[in-house]
């Protein structure tokens, strides 16, 4: 994906359109389920907390 | 133009970890705020620590499974430390006692009794309970 397309993604994302948010959450799957892991076991339930604080929080990001 | 994007990813790379952190933070708040404390001075509960692991199936719940935690744990104590939590908490013996009994200062009980709690919560903390 090229910075332009990036970026609008993004936009999309913030605004609220749903694909775009998923699109979002795939390219940082890696820092989300990194950041799941609790006592070196992989935790769902904190990952799904971090998705829904991200959905949450995204449409607060100032480009 | 691209450096423009390129600066606004890193942004958002950032933001995405900034959010990311915080929701970790939340969710271990969370947690903690539903976990049941136990009390040391709950003589049932030591016994049942002293006894260690049953084989009794009973329905697991997390109150019984946190016992089986600190059974190990208490295991693995050095058994002086192990005698001094049984005079104290089993044998509800004062602490002058205690020190009578193993011919030690009072202030060694308490500095023992002290560690040896300190140890246990270290390592129910970082999940040192696992058998070898």
């Amino acid at each position: 994906m090229t910075d332009q397309e990036f970026k609008s993604v993004l936009m999309r994302a913030i605004s609220g359109n749903k694909d775009d948010i998923t699109k979002i959450l795939k390219i940082y799957a890696p820092l989300i389920n990194r950041s799941s892991y609790l006592y070196n076991k992989l935790d769902e339930d904190l990952r799904q907390h971090i998705l829904m604080h991200i959905i949450k929080n995204i449409s607060k990001f100032k480009i | 133009m691209e450096l423009k994007n390129d600066a606004l990813r890193c942004k958002f790379t950032a933001w995405m970890q900034v959010v990311v952190k915080r929701a970790k933070i939340d969710y271990i708040r969370s947690l903690k705020r539903h976990y049941n404390e136990v009390s040391i001075d709950d003589n049932q509960f030591v016994d049942k620590l002293i006894a260690g692991p049953t084989n009794e199936i009973e329905t697991v719940n997390s109150f019984e499974f946190e016992n089986e935690r600190l059974s190990i744990i208490f295991k693995k104590l050095v058994p002086k430390r192990q005698q001094i939590l049984k005079l104290l908490f089993i044998d509800n013996m004062s602490a002058e006692e205690v020190a009578a009994e193993l011919r030690c200062s009072l202030q060694h009980v308490y500095n023992l009794r002290s560690l040896t709690l300190k140890e246990l919560k270290d390592k129910l903390n970082k999940g040192e309970f696992k058998n070898d």
